[in-house]
């Protein structure tokens, strides 16, 4: 409860100051959704670049600054009161609704995926990326009360998600930065109805919203302490305000735009790929507009400009820190100093093999893979995660239909040609859905748009009406499940110890190592979720993690040398995966497996798959 | 201006079949699929999942 009211919070007085700083531009949204939305996104990108900033001036821990965030609320009250004033109005302005029984469906199914995410995300924190770096990387800056250096790969790139995530864990524990995703989640679902009745009827805009609400990998990214949705919201919001500045000829809907993509480019690296849309979309503008051109090119440079300066300062960091603004991607065209354990500055970057022409194939297979849920391209087999990585059949279903439509709106262009641009820059590596997913959900309100032109004749109205239930009741499982395995915990019929010894394959090894080991031990953890280390107390490094290790690991030629840095280092006790490192990175194995045998560890606990060795001193 | 007057109404019937034709295709594969892909993720975690097992062990009793 503590976490869903640190996020609420959170939220509300981000909503509240970006509705201030709105009404001081003299900006006016008429969409109510739209308005919530931008008003959701200034204000929480204004929080996060402000933690920045304290994080960097090292006061983090302060009370002064505390005292000042206070106040700062304490004066957005008065907005508060006003907002939540005119929700209740649009609210009661929109009553009695006259739905049909699809369209009360519709509503149903949303509520209950929001539902359902909200019940997950209270369970205790077991993601990867959560208890890799999202969690751990706001820990360590409260630990230490100030945004310090972090020597691993996963923890040096732009991070305005992360954050928010500092003052929801300040004030809610290490469940309300998964809460406050799912705000987010829920945010971006409110602008892309917004933008979709703007352009579709309300049947069209709530199957806009349904589509989104119940991807499968909504069902488990949402509930989770990730940045996913943040990079979704900030990036739909960017969507939204430059096609609004260049369809309306508004100079603040641009502004807003660039902003918004500004927040986004400083919350992950995938936002980069956003730059490209941006870049033809001016151009296409540019040459239509005749006589406009040198105010269209000005005005589109200004966008460009903003956005990189609100986003640059987690690249300017980088650059300061190993030289490369983007690390550590680019780490062979651009000279890197490079941030590990060995600081050795190789850097061999392991890339998988590829295979043109046949790689040109994933243009067909991969929204076919992702539709379906197989996640296999050309250079990897299925992969059982596929199926709850999918994006639903919806989009692939409808989005098409665009090809015979007529007449066919220009916002739908946008919208799939920003999917397309981002697509085409990605497609040879066959990324993950999640990657490519900012761009893609601008594309539900194209599946609305779609689903209205076909909804016309009687019939075909009820053939696809019927269609698109089976499809979201089946898209409903993920959520189910996901509720069902984690709601004992949620609900009180199981310890948060119990569900994590039982779902977390780290955390037993964690509670072993915090109640066996002294406060002196200092514990060098080959691999990579450190989370629960840290977070019981350890004073434990993700040293040599299993990504880290192509670094590192070839910078160490032999085992005694392994042996020699770990304690010249100051480590009492090394905790491996075997399993995981005999499947992703062998070479790892080749030093630590003579170590073994030669007594340099000796082996203290196995459990699950992670064994804990005590390093023996130096001879 | 909200966008539902914008559609078109006299849409010609053929388009309208093919449309619902691939709409009914792509979404027909995704239940086949998805289907077959969620039974066999809850196989590989029934061991992890008591009620994903007492699930499995129900099918197997009415099946």
């Amino acid at each position: 409860m503590v976490a869903i009211l640190s996020a609420l919070c959170l939220v509300l007085l981000g909503t509240a100051l970006g509705r201030r700083l709105l009404r001081l531009a003299r900006f006016r949204i008429e969409s109510a959704a739209l308005r919530l939305s931008f008003a959701a996104g200034l204000g929480l990108g204004v929080v996060s670049l402000a933690v920045m900033a304290i994080g960097l001036y090292g006061r983090l821990g302060s009370s002064s600054v505390h005292i000042g965030f206070l106040v700062v609320a304490a004066l957005l009250v008065p907005d508060l009161i006003m907002m939540t004033f005119g929700a209740v109005r649009s609210v009661r302005s929109a009553w009695p609704l006259s739905f049909g029984w699809f369209e009360w469906f519709l509503v149903t199914a949303i509520a209950l995926s929001v539902l359902s995410g909200l019940i997950s995300s209270i369970a205790p924190p077991t993601s990867w990326d959560a208890t890799v770096t999202h969690l751990k990387v706001p820990h360590e800056y409260l630990e230490t009360g100030r945004i310090v250096r972090l020597d691993d790969l996963h923890s040096n790139g732009p991070m305005n998600g992360v954050m928010l995530f500092i003052p929801a864990m300040m004030l809610g524990g290490d469940t309300a930065p998964a809460v406050l995703h799912l705000s987010l989640l829920v945010l971006a679902g409110v602008a892309l109805y917004g933008f979709a009745r703007q352009h579709v009827g309300r049947t069209g805009s709530l199957l806009t919203a349904a589509i989104y609400f119940l991807m499968p990998i909504g069902a488990i990214l949402g509930s989770e302490a990730l940045v996913d949705f943040h990079l979704v919201f900030y990036l739909l919001l960017a969507v939204v305000g430059l096609v609004h500045g260049w369809q309306e000829d508004r100079t603040g809907w641009s502004i807003l735009g660039a902003v918004c993509l500004g927040i986004a480019l400083g919350s992950k690296y995938n936002a980069l790929y956003a730059l490209l849309p941006l870049c033809v979309g001016l151009g296409v503008r540019t040459w239509q507009g005749v006589g406009h051109r040198q105010r269209l090119l000005t005005e589109g440079a200004g966008v460009l400009l903003l956005a990189i300066v609100i986003g640059c300062p987690w690249y300017v960091r980088n650059v300061v820190l190993t030289g490369n603004p983007f690390y550590p991607i680019f780490a062979r065209s651009i000279p890197t100093r490079h941030l590990s354990a060995g600081l050795t500055g190789e850097s061999p970057v392991w890339r998988p093999p590829r295979s043109y022409p046949w790689d040109a194939l994933n243009v067909l297979l991969y929204p076919v893979n992702h539709t379906l849920g197989f996640s296999w391209g050309v250079a990897e087999g299925p992969r059982p995660d596929g199926a709850q990585n999918s994006p639903g059949p919806l989009y692939l279903a409808l989005v098409p239909l665009l090809l015979i439509m007529r007449p066919v709106p220009g916002w739908a262009l946008v919208a799939v040609g920003v999917a397309a641009l981002a697509f085409g820059q990605t497609v040879s590596t066959f990324p993950m859905f999640r990657h490519l997913m900012p761009f893609i959900v601008p594309c539900a309100a194209v599946s609305g748009r779609a689903f209205e032109w076909l909804d016309g004749r009687r019939w075909v109205r009820i053939t696809a009406r019927c269609t698109v239930v089976i499809v979201l009741l089946l898209q409903m499982v993920p959520f189910v499940g996901r509720t069902a395995t984690r709601s004992g915990v949620v609900f009180g019929a199981e310890s948060r110890a119990e569900y994590l010894r039982r779902t977390d394959d780290v955390y037993p090894m964690a509670e072993f190592a915090a109640t066996r080991l002294g406060p002196e031990a200092k514990l060098f953890y080959v691999g990579e979720r450190i989370y629960h280390f840290r977070a019981l107390g350890l004073n434990a490094t993700m040293g040599m993690p299993i990504r880290q290790g192509r670094v590192d690991f070839p910078a160490i030629s032999s085992p005694a040398q392994l042996h020699d840095r770990l304690r010249r280092l100051g480590y009492t006790h090394v905790a491996v995966n075997n399993e995981i490192l005999s499947r992703q990175f062998p070479p790892a194995l080749d030093l630590i497996g003579p170590l073994v045998e030669l007594d340099k560890l000796v082996e203290i606990e196995q459990i699950k798959e992670l064994v804990l060795y005590e390093i023996a001193p130096l001879d | 201006m909200n966008g539902s007057d914008r559609v078109q109404r006299d849409v010609p019937p053929r388009r309208v079949t093919a449309g619902l034709v691939w709409v009914l295709a792509v979404c027909g594969a995704y239940v086949v699929a998805y289907s077959a892909a969620l039974v066999g993720l809850a196989r590989a975690s029934a061991d992890r999942l008591p009620l994903v097992r007492r699930l499995l062990e129900l099918l197997r009793l009415v099946s």
